[in-house]
C-alpha cells in the first residue's frame, strides 16, 4: 500500500473518529435525559405524566422509523442552517446525533426499566423526591446497563456514520465508496471494512469491560 | 409513636372490575409496642401495611401516625414524615451497587446529614446489626438473614418513631429467622420503637408480638393482645392459623372416637386443658389424683411458649367415679386455665385399675 493511501486511510479514520466522537457525545447528553423522561413518566412511575410519555413517544418511534439515509435527506435544509454547509463531517455530525438521541433515549428508558420496582419503592419510603429516586436510585443502578446500550449506539453509529459517506460525509465510509467502489480499488475497499470491524470489537470490548467493572450484583 | 388507622379502605381499579383489597380497617397500635398483622396470602396485607406510610394511598379513611394524619400532609410534608418511618421488605430491596455501608447511608444521605455525620452513625448501626466486618461489602455477596439485617439497619438509619415489617422474614429459614425476630424484639426493648409488622406466619406473632389482628379479605376478624388471641381464637380463620402450631385440635389419632355428652360405663372423660403463665401442668394433675382420687392420663401434651409466656395445651382422659370425675372438672374451672369438655368416649383410655 502506498504512503498516499496510508496517509489517506489515517485521516478519514480520523474524520470518522471525529464524527463519531461528536454525535455519540451529543446524542449522550440529550437521549439521557430523554430516557429519564419517557421512564418516569410512563403510568405508575414516580412521575406518571401521560401526555408528556406520549409525546415524547411518538416522536422517537418516528424519528426511530425513517431510514437513517433518508433522514439525512430529510435533514439536509437543517443541517445547512446549523452548519451553513450539507457537505462535510461537520455538517454529518447533524443527522447523525439527531438520529442517535432517540436511539439512546430507548436504550436508557430500558436500562432503567430494569432496575428493581422494590429499591425505588424503598427509596420513596425513605422520603426521597422524585429527583433523588432518578440521582441516587435509578441512575446509579441501572450505570453497568446504561453503559452496555450506549456502548450499542456508539456502534450503531460507526455504521451510520459509514452510511453518511455516500452522501459527501467523509470518513471511512467515504474512502470505501470514492476509491473502492468508483474506482474499482477492491484492497481499498477491504481495508476500510478492517478497519470498521476492528473499530466495532474495540468499543464492544471496552464497553463490555467497563459494564463488568461497574457491576457489583455478582454477574461478573 | 403510636399509629392510628381509621376506616381504611382502599379499591383497586374502577368499575366493575374495581377490586376492594382493604375494607373498613381500624387498627391501633400503641407506642412501644410490636403489633402483627397475620393472614394468608391475598387478605390485603401488604397494601394496608403500605397504605401507612402512603406508599398505597387508601381510598379512604386516616393514617395517623404519633398524631400526625399523613392523608392530610402535602407531598413535601409526607416525604418529610416518611424519614421518620422506617420500612423493612420480605425481598430486602438493597441497592445492588452500593456497599453495605452506601446502603445504610443511603435514607441519611436523603435527608440530607452531613458526610462525617453519616459515616460514624453508620458504623454505630452496623454494630447494632452485627454486621461490622460486612462494611465494605456488596449484597450480592451477603446471606439473606445478612441482607435483612442491612435492610433493618437502613430502616433505622435516621431514628425512625416506627417500624414497618412487610414479612421482613418471609424469604429465610428457620434459624434466620429466629435470629431476625430477636433483633427486632431487641430494637423493640432498647430504642421503645413502636413496630407495625405484617406476616402469614402465626410463628414470628407467636415470638415477638404484643397485639395481633387477624386480617382476611380486607377486613380485620379478630385482634387483641396475643395471649388471648391464642388461647382463646374465636375465629374461624384464626383457628386455621393458629391450629399448626398450637394443636388446637385434638390429634388425629382421635378423630375415630367417638364422643358422648352423657356418662358411658366403664368409659373415660376426655377433656382439654389450656394453660399459661404460671399455671403449670404438673402440679395440677398430680393434685387432682390425690384430691379427688381419679386415674388422669395424659392423651396429648403440648408446651409452648409465647413471647417468654409458657403456654400447653394438654388433652387427659379421666377414669374413676362420676360424682368424683365431676368435683374434679369442679376444681379445674375454679382455676386459673381453660378446660374444654370433649366428651366421654365408650372405651376406657386409661390404663385399668
Ligand atoms: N397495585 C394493585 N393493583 C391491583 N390490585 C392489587 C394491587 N396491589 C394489590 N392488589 C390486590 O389486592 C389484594 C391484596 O393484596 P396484598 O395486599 O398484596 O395481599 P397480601 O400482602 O396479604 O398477600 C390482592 O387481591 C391483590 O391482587
Ligand atoms: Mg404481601
Amino acid at each position: 500500500m502506498s504512503a498516499k493511501l496510508f496517509a489517506l486511510l489515517v485521516s478519514s479514520l480520523a474524520d470518522t473518529l471525529f464524527m463519531v466522537g461528536v454525535s455519540s457525545a451529543i446524542a449522550f447528553v440529550f437521549g439521557l435525559p430523554l430516557g429519564v423522561i419517557l421512564l418516569v413518566t410512563e403510568r405508575g412511575q414516580i412521575l406518571e405524566s401521560p401526555v408528556v410519555n406520549r409525546l415524547l413517544g411518538s416522536i422517537v418511534n418516528a424519528t426511530r422509523s425513517t431510514p437513517f439515509i433518508i433522514l439525512m435527506v430529510l435533514l439536509i435544509p437543517v443541517t445547512r442552517m446549523i452548519v451553513g454547509t450539507s457537505i462535510g463531517t461537520v455538517a454529518a455530525i447533524v443527522p447523525l446525533a439527531i438520529a442517535a438521541t432517540p436511539f439512546v433515549g430507548r436504550v436508557v428508558e430500558g436500562a432503567l426499566r430494569e432496575v428493581d420496582d422494590g429499591v425505588v419503592e424503598a427509596a420513596l419510603a425513605m422520603g426521597a423526591s422524585p429527583w433523588q429516586v432518578i440521582a441516587k436510585v435509578l441512575l446509579p443502578e441501572a450505570l453497568p446497563a446504561i453503559v452496555i446500550g450506549l456502548t450499542l449506539s456508539v456502534i450503531n453509529l460507526i455504521g451510520y456514520s459509514a452510511m453518511a459517506g455516500a452522501i459527501g460525509g467523509g470518513g471511512l465510509g467515504d474512502l470505501a465508496i470514492r476509491y473502492g467502489y468508483q474506482r474499482f480499488r477492491l484492497d481499498v475497499m477491504f481495508l476500510t471494512v478492517a478497519v470498521l470491524i476492528a473499530l466495532v470489537h474495540l468499543c464492544q470490548g471496552l464497553g463490555d469491560l467497563v459494564a463488568r467493572k461497574l457491576r457489583h450484583d455478582g454477574r461478573s | 409513636m403510636a399509629i392510628s388507622l381509621q376506616g381504611i379502605t382502599k379499591i383497586f381499579g374502577q368499575g366493575p372490575r374495581a377490586l376492594k383489597a382493604l375494607d373498613g380497617i381500624d387498627l391501633e397500635v400503641p407506642e412501644g409496642t410490636i403489633f402483627g398483622i397475620i393472614g394468608s396470602s391475598g387478605a390485603g396485607k401488604s397494601t394496608l401495611v403500605r397504605c401507612v406510610n402512603l406508599l398505597e394511598r387508601p381510598t379512604s379513611g386516616t393514617v395517623c401516625v404519633g398524631g400526625v394524619d399523613f392523608t392530610s400532609l402535602s407531598e413535601g410534608e409526607l416525604r418529610e414524615a416518611r424519614k421518620k418511618v422506617g420500612m423493612i421488605f420480605q425481598s430486602f430491596n438493597l441497592l445492588a451497587r452500593r456497599t453495605v455501608f452506601g446502603n445504610v447511608a443511603l435514607p441519611l444521605e436523603l435527608a440530607g446529614w452531613k458526610k462525617e455525620e453519616i459515616a460514624p452513625r453508620v458504623e454505630e448501626l452496623l454494630d447494632l446489626v452485627g454486621l461490622t466486618v460486612k462494611r465494605d461489602v456488596y449484597p450480592s455477596q451477603l446471606s439473606g438473614g445478612q441482607k435483612q439485617r442491612v435492610g433493618i439497619a437502613r430502616a433505622l438509619a435516621n431514628h425512625p418513631d416506627v417500624l414497618l415489617s412487610d414479612e421482613a422474614t418471609s424469604a429465610l429459614d428457620p434459624m434466620t429467622t429466629q435470629s431476625i425476630l430477636e433483633l427486632l424484639r431487641n430494637i423493640n426493648e432498647k430504642l421503645g420503637l413502636t413496630i407495625l409488622l405484617i406476616t402469614h406466619e402465626m410463628n414470628v406473632i407467636k415470638e415477638i408480638c404484643h397485639n395481633v389482628a387477624v386480617i382476611e379479605k380486607g377486613r380485620i376478624v379478630e385482634q387483641g393482645a396475643v395471649l388471648d388471641v391464642f388461647t382463646d381464637p374465636r375465629e374461624e380463620t384464626t383457628r386455621d392459623l393458629l391450629g399448626e402450631i398450637i394443636g388446637v385440635d385434638l390429634p388425629p389419632t382421635f378423630g375415630g372416637l367417638d364422643f358422648s355428652r352423657e356418662p358411658v360405663a366403664g368409659g373415660d372423660l376426655v377433656i382439654q386443658l389450656r394453660f399459661f403463665g404460671n399455671v403449670a401442668a404438673e402440679p395440677v394433675m398430680s393434685d387432682l389424683v390425690r384430691r379427688f382420687d381419679v386415674d388422669v392420663n395424659i392423651l396429648t401434651a403440648h408446651i409452648d411458649h409465647i413471647r417468654n409466656v409458657p403456654y400447653g395445651t394438654l388433652v387427659v382422659g379421666l377414669s374413676g367415679d362420676e360424682a368424683r370425675r365431676q368435683a374434679a372438672l369442679e376444681h379445674l374451672r375454679a382455676l386459673d386455665l381453660k378446660m374444654e369438655v370433649v366428651g366421654y368416649v365408650r372405651q376406657a383410655l386409661c390404663p385399668a385399675r
